[in-house]
């Protein structure tokens, strides 16, 4: 397995002046919104044999610019693994888990090893996804990937599949064999605080009340001020959620829009009526300490060459603010100096919560996979 | 050096590495203004967060204070229910229990504590026999078995100690189940008794018809089914309703208790004995070895009621008859067998000459025709089946037909003519034989009007007709409405009549008297003979009984008795009227014996029309007479 990552700041510069030494079977990249269906173009023409799939994202990182960059790609030639890949479209009226069960559907084989996924970032319900996806596909096989982004817009984002690029669109690609290894990891350094609330209206991924007051109205409370930026400065506090007496099943949850008419709240997963919602708080220490540790869950076993892929929430870096890098430093500390890797400030996390676990749709959480082929005899 | 400040240099640095102080400041200045803001919305959400907090922690106090005192009121009226409640959590630990629980168990509260299983609370009671059956064990199984279903139950338990508890149980939503309890012991006590009351005869305790009769029917199920026979026994009093008209119906009652305790005490465990009503007793004998068992059983009852009781001062003998019927065959049911005990118990009552019965099938045959003819002879009279015919009493002085007795006969239309014996009876048993008597006096009496000679007519009056004044009146009517000479009327009454009811016939003799209609005592010498009856009452005439006649020549002791009767009549001044005359020497030997007229088929059977005896007496008839009239005349002047 060969793998190459390149930065740079015009799709110009990436699609023409990026040299690489082998014919590549994967493209992966991750841009700004204003550059990225430029970019998924040139780099088609670039590789119009490998699969390409990208995203546009809330910002993009490597371990070669950890903030500066406006697009970053890396090129992956397997040396056993094979890909297939598949893009679900999907319109106003689909359901999230049935996009979720048609890539499952298209995917699945008996020889499948790992699942990336990228999806468009405001028109989806990612815990439907997640949950389409498992009911095929089993919990040892990792699934990860994340939800599009649109810098602190919240208004338009892309994802990419070689010839398609665009909105309302869902796309993955299956890699296959056993020579693949993943290894995965996701945290987030969050901490519940202030009274604990119980859902008391929701629909679908859309919050109404809770404790029998608009959900709006507590945000607005808490934010004061900046609760003009909103939806942005919603990520500030996300919900840590979980049903009744079941706290080890509970999911941070971040806000993508809002509704100030319906004084609602828009989520990128399921808010189920019943369940107990607690505001989060985070320190950049502790979001730090919890990049570090998805670095160390997620390090390769084998020493061979690999890619790592960082999807990271937007939330994280509103918090981290000028500190912000300091999360992929310490990925740089904790996941190997050799390991190359590329990563995505996201509106959504996919992945699983420990190795063998079902997967998960995660918000405010840097989740952290590296792929890697070991030898098969 | 902080690894930020690091990247703002590094950010300030132009390309020939020189440091832009004024970028840097403005990252830096930037820096500052992130913690600052940063710090600012951490205060911001811990006041905010103190301030739910406090509001929270604020309507939790109202909360924990209205929840005291919702426990105030909730103990207040848990203590004040009438029943027992007991609270248990989803863990078999006790949670809630009231003073009424403790009460009832007759435990202090201190035996109780929150926590406590179901078994230690079972443990509380069970020195206090609070538990039922055998096994205390079991007992504590079956309380788990019932508390550890999602389904509401309520049971009665009958506790060894006496006390009856309805225990209820409820689930709750949350797991665990509420428990309560009601004293029922004065429910169950009532029920029982108006089961006992339902059931059973309330003044002997004995069961009643419909339990009895119950009992009847699972006999016949079981006989049945395995196959063996029973027996069921039908006890009647004898003379009980004179017992109840003599002394009283308390006493007639305490007869009955007295019967009831001797049958009780002498009959064994699988006999059932019930009472069916008034005097009469069912008996049900499961497996009996045979029909002998029963026989000695209705004997050996009979024996035992016979033994004297003292009622009142008055020393009384019951007297019991008993029908038999034996079960089951395939189309007996429970009606059928009652049936037929009831008519061998008729037969032993009828026949005297055993105090109980077997049920043959015959009785049945015969009881079948009995009833045909009781239910016929109420057609009888409107169907004008019924006749009056009359047998001549002729004089033994002149030989003249001096009246006639009317005997009613009756014409069936399918049956033919039936005897007066086959039906008289059955009319006395019915009460029929008042209107019949009442018809037949009336037909007679007018009938009589229409004779060329003014001979009597006489009428037989039964017991039935005697018991009422009313019977004075009917005659009354009777001789109104032909217009009869009541001088020409005689009514015949038994000796019978007289024992019955002595005082009442007595004045009705009397009135009947008065009308100016004789009264003549029939079939004597065959009852009670009574002299004093004779002096009692003024009967203007005496018949001896046919038996006499029939027994003339050939037992000296019927001679002798119509001597004596003949010289009671002379003494009396009363005439005497022989009966059933049908030889001639009869007549002879009662002529010479002074009896003054006679009856019977030698003078004529009875006949529809009385001018056929007018035509003549035989010859030979009327020159025995004319001899012994003069024998006659010539004794008396000769003494």
């Amino acid at each position: 397995m060969r793998v190459e990552t390149f930065s740079n700041t015009t799709a110009e510069q990436l699609g023409q002046n990026w040299q690489f030494g082998f014919e590549p079977d994967l493209m992966l990249y991750f841009a700004d919104p204003d550059l990225a269906q430029d970019l998924h173009r040139a780099l088609r023409q670039r590789a119009p044999n490998a699969t390409l799939m990208g995203c546009s994202s809330g910002g993009q990182f490597s371990r070669q610019a950890h903030a500066s960059a406006n697009a970053t790609c890396a090129a992956v030639k397997f040396d056993k693994t094979r890909l297939k890949s598949v893009c679900i479209p999907f319109s106003d009226s689909t359901n999230s888990q049935t996009a979720g069960l048609d890539i499952a559907t298209n995917l699945m084989a008996d020889d499948l090893a790992a699942v990336f996924v990228l999806s468009d970032g405001m028109q989806v319900n990612g815990t439907e996804l997640v949950e389409g996806m498992a009911t095929l596909i089993p919990n040892h096989i990792p699934v990860v990937g994340g939800l599009a982004g649109d810098g602190d817009q919240f208004v338009r984002t892309f994802v990419g599949l070689n010839d398609q690029v665009g909105e309302k669109m869902v796309v993955a690609v299956g890699l296959y064999g056993d020579a693949l290894d993943v290894a995965h990891g996701c945290e987030g350094g969050w901490t519940p605080f202030g009274p604990r609330r119980v859902v008391t209206r929701a629909e679908g991924n859309v919050l109404y009340e809770l404790d029998g007051k608009p959900a709006l109205d507590l945000y607005e409370r808490y934010l004061g001020d900046e609760a003009a930026a909103l939806p942005a400065s919603g990520l500030l506090f996300p919900l840590w959620v979980h049903p009744t007496n079941e706290e080890d099943q509970g999911a941070v949850r971040t806000l993508l829009n809002i509704d100030r008419d319906a004084k609602s709240l828009i989520f990128a997963g399921t808010m189920q009526e019943g369940a107990v919602a607690q505001l989060m708080t985070a320190t950049r220490d502790a979001l730090i300490y919890g990049a570090a540790q998805a670095a160390t869950d997620a390090t390769s076993r084998n020493k061979s060459d690999s890619l790592g892929l960082l999807v990271s929430c937007i939330g994280r870096k509103l918090v981290m603010g000028q500190r912000a890098e300091d999360e992929i430093e310490t990925v740089d500390d904790h996941i190997g100096q050799d390991v190359p890797y590329i990563g995505f400030y996201s509106y959504g996390e996919i992945c699983p919560r420990s190795s063998g676990t079902h997967t998960m749709f995660h918000n405010q959480t840097m989740t952290i996979s590296t792929f890697s082929e070991k030898d098969v005899a | 050096m902080h690894r930020l400040l690091v990247r703002q240099i590094a950010s300030a640095k132009d390309d020939a590495g020189n440091i832009d102080i004024e970028k840097l400041a403005k990252l830096v200045d930037g820096a500052y203004k992130e913690i600052d803001l940063d710090a600012q919305r951490r205060e911001r959400a811990t006041r905010l967060m103190n301030e739910e907090l406090d509001e929270l922690n604020s309507e939790l106090r109202k909360t924990v204070e209205k929840t005291k005192e919702q426990n105030t009121w909730f103990e207040a009226a848990i203590n004040a229910m009438h029943q027992g409640l007991c609270l248990f959590g989803a863990n078999d630990d006790l949670q809630v229990f009231n003073q009424q629980y403790c009460a009832m168990f007759g435990l202090a509260e201190t035996q109780m504590w929150q926590g406590m299983t179901l078994r230690e609370l079972l443990e509380t009671r069970a020195d206090k026999d609070l538990f039922f059956g055998d096994d205390w064990e079991d007992f504590v199984a079956h309380c788990y078995k019932r508390v550890s279903t999602d389904k509401w139950s309520s049971e009665i338990h009958a506790f060894n100690n006496g006390q009856s508890i309805e225990i209820t149980v409820n689930p709750l939503p949350s797991g665990g189940y509420l428990l309560t309890y009601t004293d029922v012991t004065d429910r169950v006590v009532a029920e029982s008794r108006i089961f006992q009351l339902a059931h059973h005869d309330s003044l002997t305790d004995l069961p009643n018809r419909a339990n009895v009769r119950a009992t009847l029917d699972e006999a016949i199920e079981r006989a049945k089914n395995e196959d063996y026979q029973f027996g069921i026994m039908y006890l009647d009093l004898d003379g009980f309703k004179e017992i109840n008209d003599t002394l009283g119906h308390i006493a007639g009652d305490a007869v009955l208790k007295c019967v009831s305790r001797r049958l009780k005490d002498m009959i064994s465990e699988d006999v059932v004995i019930g009472r069916l009503g008034g005097d009469e007793f069912l008996i049900v004998v499961d497996r009996p070895t045979d029909e002998e068992e029963l026989c000695d059983m209705a004997q050996n009852i009979c024996d035992i009621l016979w033994k004297q009781l003292t009622i009142n001062q008055h020393d009384l003998n019951i007297d019991a008859s008993v029908g038999i019927a034996l079960g089951p065959s395939s189309d007996y049911c429970a009606e059928t067998l009652m049936q037929f005990a009831d008519l061998a118990l008729y037969r032993a009552k009828t026949d005297k000459k055993s105090k109980y019965r077997i049920f043959e099938t015959q009785m049945d045959v015969e009881v079948r025709e009995r009833r045909r003819v009781a239910t016929d002879l109420r057609r009888a009279i409107s169907r004008t089946e019924l006749e009056v015919h009359y047998q001549p009493q002729v004089s033994f002085i002149n030989g003249e037909v001096q009246g006639y007795e009317a005997l009613v006969r009756w014409q069936h239309p399918e049956l033919g003519h039936i005897p007066p014996d086959r039906f008289i009876a059955i009319a006395e048993e019915t009460g029929q034989i008042s209107e019949i008597g009442r018809w037949v006096l009336e037909r007679a009496c007018q009938e009589a009007t229409t004779w060329q000679n003014d001979e009597k007519i006489a009428v037989n009056v039964s017991s039935h007709q005697l018991r009422s004044l009313r019977f004075v009146d009917m005659v009354e009517t009777a001789i109104i409405n032909s217009g009869i000479d009541p001088r020409r009327l005689e009514l015949e009454i038994t000796e019978s009549v007289l024992v019955q009811n002595p005082e009442m016939t007595m004045e009705i003799i009397h009135n009947i008297n008065k009308m100016g209609v004789a009264v003549a005592l029939d079939d004597f010498g065959t009852g009670y003979s009574s002299l004093s009856y004779l002096a009692k009452y003024k009967f203007q005439k005496i018949k001896i009984d046919r038996s006499f006649v029939q027994g003339i020549g050939g037992n000296a002791e019927c001679n002798a008795i119509i001597d004596s009767i003949v010289s009671l009549g002379r003494s009396l001044n009363t005439i005497v009227t022989a009966e059933g005359v049908e030889e001639i020497w009869q007549l002879s030997q009662l002529q010479s014996a002074g009896c003054d007229q006679g009856q019977g088929f030698l003078f004529g059977k009875p006949a529809k029309d009385v001018d056929e005896f007018n035509k003549g007496s035989d010859r030979q008839i009327q020159m025995v007479l004319n001899a012994q009239h003069w024998n006659r005349r010539e004794t008396r002047c000769l003494s």
